[in-house]
């Protein structure tokens, strides 16, 4: 299945790109500001990036799951979406939430296919259960996926138990920041000058650079901290709690005896 | 439930659309307005006491805490929408119309106060404000299991993933109960974070364990056929026939050259001056998604137990639906200034309001207008 799996990667990379696309797509607006076209073209981009967003991720899922899966497959899915679903309900102090470690462990453990779906349905069913539909919650599934998937890439350490732990503890803390940057992006350009001082906010017609430089301190001033805090507590979970979790899902995947068929 | 689920749906896009596009705040109030119909009726239809003789009131019961969170989630919203507005009247001193002048020398909040300033932060809340409560109306209007069953056949099993989760969920927190209560019987405290470990480590066993017991009973109902996928000799397994890989391929091909289609629009309308060229593109890219999904779905055959009632009220809420997304999809062509607000010269700071985007916003609130279990809970009130 060498073709297969380099299909399924070439379908991922372009819906990933094309995401990425069209959640750039607030940046794009012409520079030629005033005449009523600009006004149109800045108007439709919040629905234009929601709606091409969530189509590449149904595209990618769709893709993944096109082959029947096996039941215990398909148990296994779902069983650890909820059981992330309710990691994140339960409120930690301060805005805390325990999204990432588990998921980071499944992707390490299970591969990067079953990760990324995990990561993109415990999502889902957290926001149908807690009512977080909305308009962030596509951007919340692809990239929660991508963490899912990328944590598949990690190299199997399972021999040296330290090195294990203490590589999952900084790779959660890294996507804490990746993820918190990543969901700031997404109603950063519709923050205007008037709300945020003038250095920070985004303007039409700004060099590259330039942008980059002034979303870094708007996300140091804004965002950081609350980051920082997310991201250690999830590192601390994986350090205290993850040798025994590592044990049970690799006892269980023998148990089980699953395997995912779409690879990437 | 008192709508068909492509009711709900129809009335999402036109509310979420209008939402999401306007910015002018008389007509984010109107449309605040009209929501807020829509979600006091659906609350009142998810107390349980609305309708004591329905056959379902268990069901109905478990509705009553979705209500409470979602009246708390709108007054955070609130809450949000306020401190926003009063940060934006103090630290922005654009504007010509000075309301009052604090003293030049305190830090960040001296200077003008002007009125646009107030209307800019009025205007920005009640749009988001907007956003939230038509999606809440939503989530509380239509449980999730019914969204569920109108997923596109091709993504039948990500649809089944989900349901199966949603069903763990009661069970799971259950069982996070039980753990917790056993070892709290055995003298265990939860202090530091390591004590959780206790907890955790049984549950996700607990977990992947039921996983395990559904995985067989869901091979022994004959789900899924032979498992294939999880014999590891493939000489065992029987190959997928020719026709099911011919579909693969041909639903690939299209997955892919749909993605395509998509960038390339995206790219092209963002860089060059001919925008057309790249919505075509874009449209294009979109149709051959949907074309893919199509061909994944078609090799499924699909049977409902339960088929959901189409109404007369269904029609009408439908229609007036579809006719208020029109509207203003019409207005955003020919008309986008009438979307758009920004009180700061050099703009005017006074609000400007459409007649059609005001039938548009109107007609969201039919489906508050038609409802139907209003009168049948008063009726039946009273009669106790």
């Amino acid at each position: 299945m060498k073709w297969g799996q380099w299909v399924n990667s070439a379908i991922l990379i372009l819906a990933t790109l094309t995401g990425i696309a069209a959640f750039a797509y607030p940046f794009f607006t012409p520079t030629t500001g005033g005449s009523p076209f600009a006004i149109a073209h800045a108007q439709d981009a919040p629905s234009v990036t929601l709606i091409l967003t969530l189509l590449c991720v149904v595209i990618i899922v769709a893709n993944l799951t096109s082959r029947q899966m096996s039941a215990r497959t398909i148990a296994v899915l779902g069983v650890l979406s909820a059981v992330n679903a309710i990691l994140r309900t339960i409120p930690g102090p301060g805005g805390f939430s325990a999204i990432f470690f588990l998921l980071v462990l499944c992707g390490y453990v299970y591969g990067s296919t079953l990760g990324f779906l995990v990561g993109v349905l415990s999502l889902l069913v957290s926001a149908l259960i807690g009512g977080g539909v909305g308009p962030w919650l596509p951007y919340q599934m692809f990239t929660a996926g991508w963490m899912g998937l990328t944590s598949g890439w990690l190299p199997d350490l399972r021999r040296w138990r330290i090195a294990e732990l203490l590589m999952l503890a900084a790779w959660t803390a890294l996507w804490g920041f990746i993820f918190g940057a990543i969901m700031n992006l997404w109603f950063w350009p519709y923050i205007s000058t008037a709300q945020v001082s003038p250095g920070q906010a985004w303007e039409t017609g700004l060099p590259f650079r330039e942008a980059i430089k002034r979303y870094a301190v708007f996300y140091l001033a804004t965002s950081l901290w609350w980051d920082a805090w997310r991201a250690a507590g999830n590192a601390v979970l994986i350090l205290s709690l993850g040798t025994p979790l590592l044990k049970v899902l690799r006892r269980f995947e023998r148990v089980l005896g699953f395997a995912m068929d779409t690879s990437i | 439930m008192a709508y068909h689920t492509l009711t709900w749906l129809a009335w999402l896009g036109a509310a979420a659309y209008l939402a999401l596009v306007n910015q002018q705040p008389l007509q984010s109030i109107l449309l605040i307005l009209a929501t807020g119909t829509v979600f006091a009726a659906v609350s009142r239809a998810n107390q349980p006491e609305a309708n004591p003789g329905a056959r379902n009131a268990s069901s109905h019961a478990g509705q009553a805490w979705k209500v409470q969170g979602w009246s708390a989630f709108l007054r955070f919203g609130l809450s949000v929408w306020l401190v926003a507005l009063f940060f934006n009247l103090l630290f922005a001193h654009a504007g010509n119309i000075v309301l009052l002048v604090l003293p030049r020398n305190w830090p960040f909040i001296g200077g003008p106060i002007t009125l646009e300033a107030l209307l800019y932060g009025l205007a920005n809340g009640a749009s988001l404000f907007a956003v939230l409560l038509v999606f809440a109306t939503f989530n509380l209007g239509l449980d999730a299991h019914r969204l569920l069953r109108w997923l596109p056949a091709g993504l039948y099993q990500a649809g089944l993933i989900v349901s199966i989760a949603l069903s763990f969920i009661p069970q799971l927190i259950a069982s996070l109960r039980e753990i917790r209560e056993a070892q709290l019987l055995r003298g265990h405290k939860f202090r530091a974070i390591r004590d959780w470990i206790p907890l955790f480590v049984p549950l996700l066993t607990t977990a992947l364990e039921r996983s395990l017991t559904l995985a067989e009973s869901m091979e022994a109902r004959g789900f899924g056929g032979i498992d294939r996928f999880a014999v590891a000799d493939s000489s065992v397994s029987p190959m997928p026939t020719t026709t099911e890989r011919s579909t693969t391929n041909l639903q690939r091909g299209t997955t892919l050259a749909g993605l395509l289609a998509l960038l390339v629009g995206l790219l092209w309308r963002a860089t060059d001056s001919v925008q057309w060229l790249g919505l075509l593109s874009v449209a294009l890219g979109i149709l051959l998604l949907f074309a893919a999904l199509y061909t994944q779905g078609r090799r499924l055959k699909r049977t409902h137990y339960h088929h959901e009632l189409w109404q007369q009220r269904d029609t009408l809420v439908s229609l007036a639906c579809l006719a208020s997304l029109a509207i203003t999809a019409y207005t955003q062509v020919r008309d986008p200034a009438a979307l758009f607000y920004y009180p700061y010269p050099p703009y005017s700071p006074w609000p400007g309001f459409s007649p059609a985007l005001g039938l548009a916003i109107l007609l969201t609130a039919t489906p508050a207008w038609l409802w139907p279990s209003l009168h049948v809970s008063y009726y039946e009130t009273d009669r106790g």
